[in-house]
């Protein structure tokens, strides 16, 4: 009865209004963005290594050279995205009693980012896949969703942490 | 912010009362340069003598991201909310 008062005082006065909820519920997290990104970047390695072996490069060796190191390096940037979004959205006191390597693993994650885009070293890129794959494990294991592991069906044919959904 | 303050409230706020230090558990009107005016609770009051503030659903934005605010953003103090169900 009261908020019925004051809501019809609110058509009348107008009320300011607040927002007490800044973000947008949607619940929607999957580490498998941050996979595929840390796939493309291996991907740019080994093009990247190929092109390094040549001996004379063309203009467009040069050009495709600079647009791959382009494509690491956003993928790079997509990595830390997607990873930071789940780990500051989704992780919340739960999932770190039960995981509590969660914090040391994301800024693990952070780091071998850099430095997988700082150089063309396909190992450092191999490195922040397992750190990526145990990510998405843990993601995985606090909804409840058992995984497995397999090799993706294209190239940089590298294993992956996928969930058993069915 | 639900479950305190479920959506369509109305929230009684007071102004004046910000001239007292806000402790934490506090539920304060702030203005954010990103979200605007919002209200969220206080979880901590830094070194530095800023305000962190965290919200109370688990959909909520993390802390770091609403980042440190001022004592100068601090509009009001909720006391009062009135909601439909109530």
């Amino acid at each position: 009865m009261l908020f019925n008062l004051v809501n019809k005082l609110d058509q009348k006065l107008n009320f300011s209004t607040a927002s007490a909820h800044c973000d947008i519920p949607c619940k929607i997290y999957d580490p498998i963005s941050a996979q595929i990104a840390v796939l493309t970047m291996i991907r740019m390695v080994d093009l990247l290594n190929e092109i390094n072996e040549k001996s004379d490069l063309t203009a467009n060796d040069q050009a495709q050279f600079s647009r791959l190191l382009n494509q690491k390096e956003d993928h790079g940037n997509k990595v830390k995205e997607e990873i930071r979004i789940i780990w500051g959205d989704y992780i919340k006191q739960p999932q770190l009693d039960k995981f509590p390597e969660l914090h040391e693993l994301t800024h693990s994650i952070m780091l071998a980012t850099s430095k997988a885009k700082q150089h063309i070293d396909k190992d450092a890129t191999l490195d922040l896949l397992n750190k990526v794959n145990r990510f998405a494990e843990i993601f995985w294991l606090t909804k409840g969703v058992e995984i497995f592991t397999a090799v993706c069906p294209y190239p940089p044919a590298q294993t992956l942490v996928y969930p058993k959904l069915n | 912010m639900s479950p305190r303050i479920p959506d369509k409230s109305y929230v009684l706020l007071h102004t004046w009362l910000t001239i007292f230090k806000p402790k934490p558990g506090n539920t304060l009107l702030i203005k954010h340069p990103k979200y605007g005016d919002i209200i969220k609770t206080l979880a901590h009051v830094d070194n530095q003598g800023f305000f962190w503030f965290k919200g109370e659903s688990e959909q909520s934005i993390a802390m770091a991201e609403i980042g440190p605010i001022s004592k100068s953003q601090i509009i009001a103090k909720a006391y009062f909310t009135l909601s439909a169900n109530r």
